[in-house]
């Protein structure tokens, strides 16, 4: 068995539109109240008292996910590289405590829609850190439990 | 492989709840919550299972900042579209999130709905 040598990077780009002012979706962004309420899954939420957003390029934001059921905590931070109000943002995303070449790097770009100023598109921009072949979906385990049992078995 | 770690192998599949596990993670990595599911056997039970699928090799577990998931693979898959796929299902939700919030603000706003709570002290555009 041998790893599959995949040329893709690990990214993706999401658009979508929302009904509402480009205002509101930059304040949604970096409003440590706003982002509360929707940066999280369903079946968890993110206290308030727990968001700290400092924006500013270089400048660190932090939020804790806590699932609704277990109480289980998700600490979630990173830093700004870049903060254009009220077009574009770009952060790091991930383990608060990755270094900034470790985590991933997210592009936001606001843009209202044509002949509407109550209508907001957003581009989500996300990369993955570069890492080496597994990063974070660990096969070897098996794959290296088949391989072994096989040479075994070979005996 | 040592003889003992071929032991570990050997029991991790001699139980039948682990081999429905690492038949459930063939689809792709899984959350613990979705693993216990179809089993009807409670979170720390299925957590005992994956400890000794995890000590055998057979299961790797990933904490990032959102869950925790667990992963197999016995044929060689796609790392790069199971990255994405879960990735992207993410924001994919916070987006249906920030959706509905914009949409109780936008009915908070509407001149027809009660005044609001009385006016407090403009928010400082940088929250810590």
């Amino acid at each position: 068995m041998t790893d599959s040598t995949d040329t893709r990077k690990k990214e993706f780009t999401i658009v979508r539109v929302f009904d509402a002012p480009r205002s509101a979706l930059w304040k949604a962004w970096t409003d440590a109240e706003e982002a509360s309420h929707w940066m999280h899954p369903r079946g968890m939420t993110t206290p308030r008292e727990h968001v700290s957003f400092d924006v500013r390029a270089g400048g660190t934001y932090r939020y804790t996910m806590v699932n609704n059921d277990t109480g289980e905590k998700f600490p979630t931070g990173g830093t700004y590289l870049e903060v254009e109000e009220p077009t574009r943002l770009v952060f790091t995303w991930g383990d608060p405590d990755d270094k900034i070449d470790e985590a991933m790097v997210i592009t936001i770009s606001l843009e209202e829609e044509e002949g509407s100023s109550d209508r907001t598109k957003l581009t989500l921009n996300l990369v993955g850190a570069e890492g080496h072949p597994g990063d974070g979906f660990i096969y070897d385990g098996w794959e290296s439990a088949l391989d072994s049992f096989e040479d075994h078995t070979k005996r | 492989m040592a003889a003992d770690t071929l032991s570990a192998v050997f029991g991790a599949l001699a139980d039948p709840t682990r081999r429905a596990i690492l038949s459930n993670l063939k689809d792709g990595p899984r959350t613990v919550g979705e693993l216990s599911t179809p089993f009807q056997i409670s979170k720390p039970a299925i957590s005992q299972h994956l400890k000794v699928l995890e000590a055998a090799g057979l299961i790797e577990r990933e904490t990032r900042a959102q869950w925790r998931t667990c992963t197999l693979r016995t044929e060689p898959l796609d790392d790069v579209s199971v990255w994405i796929d879960r990735h992207r299902d993410t924001w994919n939700e916070h987006f249906d999130l920030l959706d509905e919030r914009l949409g109780i603000l936008k009915s908070k706003a509407r001149p027809e709905h009660p005044a609001p709570a009385p006016a407090t002290a403009p928010e400082p555009p940088h929250s810590n």
